[in-house]
């Protein structure tokens, strides 16, 4: 700054006021971006944990259909224990026998358990006496999994032997799964598939 | 003191912070993207590889399902198709078909699922059995002069002929299905399945020259007079007589009784030939394939 000759300035220091109403400003602006952060933050953590159990379900699902898709509906409809909402059990074809004019099966079971309790999905490879021999749990799943068709009218019915029988090996599998947010969000996504078990 | 240089390194800061929140969202983000549309595509490679197979076994027998490549007309979805056949007997084979679905991802590499199914193509149609003789009819079979029949004992007369039972279909399903529909007047070529209408009162006469093959019907009363020359099987829902010059290989058959007098002019030579009766047949067989087992790779 240019000054005219003679003349002086006076430099002093923040009045307490100035200094106060400073603070208070940036107290506010910071309280505001921390607000502002938080909130981005929550919404990030939830939209990822949404994704996160998107992508979990289709997993679930994906590997039960597969399973499903490639046995026997008699082996289904004839296991033992029998079919139901949170059971079955069968063996998936290898190939087919021309000779004796039937499947030839795998030696081992695979086998689903739900366990409304745990909220847990099991699936368990068993040999031909029983024996687990691998086991793969999924977790978070809130609802019972296995539905067959009534064919009369179309409707989805709880798994039982004699409707996965009278429907020709239409199985309607629902993977309904949780997920745990921040702040005590529960997220809840599920998906719904029509298999139809491709050797009779 | 000056303190302007705070807010720089302040807003430098703030942004550092939004940034690194932006940019783990945005890869976040991304990721998934990449997930659920790899997840799609496999969805879409599993029904491409079920349309693969689909297609071959809708082209059994004619497909060489060993060597042949199926794909769709979009190079970025394709199915691919590979298998073995094996002859369990006549009339069945045996084939194992696996067909590979496959979607090029935008990003590079590819989305693949396999299926392997087997599938058991059984072959119908009539019994070549149901034709043993040279020329066989339901009442009497009048043979007057010197008929060749070859094997000499190859004719029979009474005979109960039940035609569905002998072709494996009804009269009028052959008629529907014949290669040729005449009546007398437009009696053309003579090949596959021909079937001729006669008016009742009526006498298909062949005065001229008759050359053919396959399954001929006729519809009617029947006079061979000219030179007929055939292959195959010969059905006549009516009399039938042969005074002409005829040859037939394969078997005669009509549904009354059947006159055949070579002393009035002519020349008749019925051979019964097992294998131009199976060419005939032939044309009423018909094969079905269907899935046996299938399973996914």
């Amino acid at each position: 700054m240019c000054l005219p000759p003679g003349s002086s300035v006076k430099s002093r220091a923040f009045t307490l006021v100035e200094a106060l109403a400073g603070t208070l400003i940036i107290g506010v602006v910071m309280a505001a971006l921390c607000v502002a952060l938080t909130i981005g933050e929550t919404s990030r953590s939830i939209s990822t944990a949404q994704v996160d159990l998107q992508a979990n379900v289709r997993g679930v699902l994906d590997i039960v259909v597969r399973d499903f898709r490639q046995t026997v509906t008699q082996q289904i409809v004839n296991s033992e224990p029998v079919p139901s909402t949170t059971y079955a059990k069968f063996r998936p074809v290898q190939r087919w026998n021309i000779t004796n004019a039937n499947y030839e099966l795998d030696a081992n079971f695979t086998e689903y358990n739900y366990s409304a309790a745990n909220t847990t999905l099991t699936r368990n490879i068993l040999n031909s006496v029983g024996v687990v021999l691998s086991s793969r749990n999924f977790y978070n799943i809130t609802a019972i999994p296995f539905y067959t068709v009534d064919t009369s009218d179309e409707s989805v019915v709880p798994l039982t032997k004699d409707g996965l029988q009278a429907s020709n090996g239409r199985v309607v599998i629902v993977i309904a799964g949780q997920e745990f947010a921040r702040q005590g969000r529960i997220l809840s996504y599920n998906l719904t598939e029509e298999v139809k078990v491709r050797n009779e | 003191m000056n303190n302007k240089g705070a807010v720089l390194v302040f807003g430098l800061v703030i942004i550092l912070v939004l940034s690194v929140l932006a940019s783990s969202f945005y890869f976040k983000s991304i990721n998934e993207n990449t997930l659920t549309k790899r997840y799609v595509e496999s969805i879409r490679a599993f029904w491409l590889a079920e349309a693969g197979l689909a297609r071959a076994i809708d082209l059994i027998p004619a497909f060489d399902i060993t060597n042949a490549t199926l794909l769709d007309n979009n190079a970025n979805y394709t199915y691919s198709t590979r298998g073995s056949v094996e002859t369990i007997n006549a009339t069945t084979n045996l084939y194992t078909i696996n067909s590979t679905g496959s979607v090029r991802m935008p990003s590079g590499g590819a989305v693949t699922r396999r299926i392997t199914a087997e599938a058991v193509e059984v072959t119908t149609g009539p019994d070549a059995a149901n034709f043993p003789f040279a020329i066989e009819t339901t009442t009497s079979l009048d043979i007057r002069g010197a008929v060749t029949i070859n094997p000499s004992d190859s004719k029979k007369e009474h005979s109960t002929l039940d035609f569905a039972a002998l072709f494996g279909s009804t009269k009028s399903d052959m008629e529907s299905h014949a290669t040729h529909v005449y009546t007398p007047s437009t009696l053309g070529a003579v090949d596959g399945i021909t079937w001729v209408n006669v008016p009742a009162g009526s006498t298909l006469t062949i005065a001229g020259d008759l050359a053919g093959s396959g399954i001929l019907i006729i519809s009617g009363n029947t006079h061979f007079s000219g030179t007929v020359d055939f292959n195959g099987i010969i059905y006549v829902i009516g009399t039938l007589t042969m005074t002409g010059t005829v040859t037939t290989n394969g078997s005669v058959l009509a549904e009354s009784s059947t006159t055949v007098d070579t002393t009035i002019k002519g020349h008749v030579t019925l051979n019964w030939d097992q294998a131009q009766i199976n060419t005939a047949l032939d044309l009423l067989s018909s094969s079905t394939s269907s899935i046996v087992s299938w399973k996914e790779n």
